[in-house]
């Protein structure tokens, strides 16, 4: 990733440790950052980063906080420079840092004290920016130092000696900080699914002995750790991680938890729950194939050492979570799995509803076995589409599944939020809203088109793997062809650039009219054309298929 | 001195042999003014040492900088 890094003190240092997985782009002079983005044409500009980062040092302006007036004057100028930035870069994601303000020391017991005000302050006054639409999020670099303490995260002697006030472990730490929140900008989530066992996991002690009232789970003392655990895993699932449970027991023993006055999570909160004596090696494989998930998508907690070395050594895929001895760590080793792999910046509609999607996914699998013929089946679901040109609140979504979808996705093309910006300016991003009796969809397809004169290029056709199967890609480019010819484009030419996870889309074009034209020996990429008039015609199959934003 | 010498060229990232006793700060290219910084930041850490902010310009070369490890 590019990133460009900002700031009022010295990070040549921190910069180097960025720049071992990074690009980092620095200022010239020093704490010259506010004239380079209010500049136009300045060397952050021709950098063209992918994400900003502001480090602000508040050590470095120590006179400004002897008063709130000079003090609040000082960041609403800050705010400014930002917001013109950021209004300017709408696809570029700003991250300021949030304050550590150690007010000069020597002070007296009644003298007044405002460094948490500042703080504050600042948190709040780029909440106004983010809340007015613009991609501003605060770095929390304050709980970072709480977390360390000054004494190891700043150098006095470096601060002194090169107006670096960073420590080595302070640095690294930011480090660490600046590269998750950066990977983030870029819409990948790295797992998708959290697998966990029951007993001693969720609870402490085993249901099967212990019996729902002999468990350990409460509002305080011991079974909190197991209450504020189960917390944090239904914050997760709220944002999108699928929660699953895999546990050797028998499903009567654990069904009358869920009654339990302490337990969080209850049914609705899990995508699958996998409790039968098979080993679970083996569930988790029928678990990655039912949820349509790679392995490597899975993350596993289990208190169990026997189970992690078994997932570790026969499942190497998947990532498998270091139990702590001492329980009363378990918040914070779930809560430091979610930064390491769940982490992102945005929460959209449809991570809010994914675990009520694949529950109901899991009703229409009832249905499709119990159906004639997929026509049949496809009619019964009674589906219905919206198809239209792409919204500015759909950008955010259309960023992630550009830069996630790997299985439906014809050429794998992956592209930051400023890109995605600037195709839709130049071209058309067509974006495709599925739902059926059972729920919605949300957004689940994405077709990038380009212009030449009056052919129309597919950079970009993906599907989100949940709706595979249904005629989805044939509708839409029935619709895609009432556009174009609307347009006049009379010839479409399309790409398939093979992965190691595409093969679904292999033969798409294929399948839709097109005539492949040329492409390397191996397979490896194929170029088509089709003459619009040769592309399919509307299925059927759809109860109803919403077109006006795209007429 | 060689464990020294090994460590330090870690933190240039040198090879080993690019580097002796008598590598000058601001001769050898790598040490820079902000390479000294580092390099008082790491070996403090690594050898657990202080090294006072009224030393670190006296600092020439790696033999006056591997003298505090020893202490």
């Amino acid at each position: 990733m590019k990133i460009a890094l900002l700031s009022n003190v010295t990070v040549d240092l921190l910069a180097g440790m960025l720049r071992k997985k990074h690009e980092v782009y620095l200022t010239a002079g020093f704490d010259t950052w506010q004239q380079e983005m209010m500049m136009s044409g300045s060397g952050l500009d021709a950098f063209a980063p992918d994400c900003v980062v502001i480090l602000l040092h508040a050590g470095a302006c120590q006179e400004a906080w002897n008063s709130v007036e000079t003090g609040c004057a000082m960041m609403d100028e800050w705010c400014d420079t930002i917001r013109n930035y950021a209004s300017g870069h709408p696809g570029i994601p700003v991250f300021v840092s949030s304050l550590d303000i150690a007010s000069e020391k020597c002070r007296y017991g009644a003298e007044k004290q405002t460094d948490q005000f500042f703080e504050h302050y600042l948190i709040e006054q780029i909440g106004v920016l983010y809340d007015a639409g613009n991609k501003v999020y605060i770095l929390p670099v304050k709980d970072l130092i709480s977390e360390m303490g000054r004494s190891v995260f700043y150098s006095p002697k470096m601060w002194y000696v090169g107006s670096m006030p960073y420590s080595l472990k302070g640095m690294a730490a930011l480090n660490e900080l600046m590269d998750r929140y950066a990977s983030a900008a870029k819409g990948t989530k790295k797992k998708k699914c959290l697998a966990v066992d029951l007993d001693n996991t969720l609870w402490g002690g085993v249901i099967g002995e212990d019996g729902v009232n002999g468990i350990v789970l409460s509002d305080h003392n011991e079974g909190a750790r197991f209450r504020d655990t189960q917390r944090l895993l239904k914050k997760m699932k709220d944002q999108g991680v699928m929660l699953a449970i895999l546990s050797k027991n028998n499903p009567d023993d654990v069904e009358p938890v869920y009654q339990h006055p302490h337990m969080v999570l209850q049914h609705e909160d899990f995508v699958a729950e996998v409790i039968n004596w098979e080993p679970k090696t083996v569930s988790i494989r029928k678990l990655a194939s039912d949820l349509n998930i790679g392995l490597d998508a899975f993350v596993f907690l289990d208190d169990n050492p026997a189970e992690r070395e078994q997932m570790k050594a026969e499942c190497p895929e998947v990532t498998v979570i270091e139990f702590p001895k001492d329980t009363s760590l378990l918040p914070e080793t779930v809560a430091k799995a979610y930064d390491d792999w769940f982490f992102s910046l945005e929460v959209t509609g449809e991570d809010t509803q994914k675990t009520a999607m694949y529950r109901a996914e899991s009703q229409r699998k009832l249905e499709r076995e119990s159906a004639g013929s997929v026509e049949d089946y496809l009619k019964r679901l009674e589906m219905t589409m919206e198809i239209h040109l792409m919204k500015p609140e759909e950008e955010a979504r259309v960023v992630q599944l550009v830069n996630k979808t790997n299985q439906f996705n014809v050429t794998t093309r992956r592209y930051s939020a400023e890109e995605i910006h600037r195709l839709a300016e130049d071209g058309d991003i067509i974006t495709v809203h599925m739902s059926d009796k059972y729920g919605d969809q949300g957004l689940t397809a994405v077709m990038i088109l380009k212009y030449t004169n009056s052919t129309a290029e597919i950079d970009t056709f993906l599907m989100s793997c949940r709706v595979m199967g249904r005629k989805a890609e044939e509708e839409i480019m029935a619709q895609v062809k009432r556009y174009l010819t609307g347009k006049g484009i009379f010839q479409v030419t399309a790409t398939y650039i093979r992965t190691a996870k595409n093969a679904p889309v292999a033969d798409l074009f294929d399948r839709l009219g097109f005539t492949p034209a040329f492409g390397k020996p191996n397979g490896a990429e194929k170029v088509y054309r089709a003459l619009t008039r040769e592309l399919p015609e509307s299925t059927g199959v759809f109860k109803n298929v919403n077109t006006e934003g795209l007429a | 001195m060689q464990d020294f010498l090994k460590f330090i060229a870690g933190v240039m990232e040198v090879d080993p042999s690019e580097i002796n006793e008598d590598t000058a700060f601001g001769v050898f290219e790598k040490w820079d003014s902000l390479m000294h910084m580092k390099l008082v930041m790491e070996v403090e850490e690594e050898y657990d040492v202080e090294i006072p902010i009224d030393e670190t310009p006296e600092i020439k070369t790696l033999k006056d900088l591997y003298r505090y490890t020893q202490a």
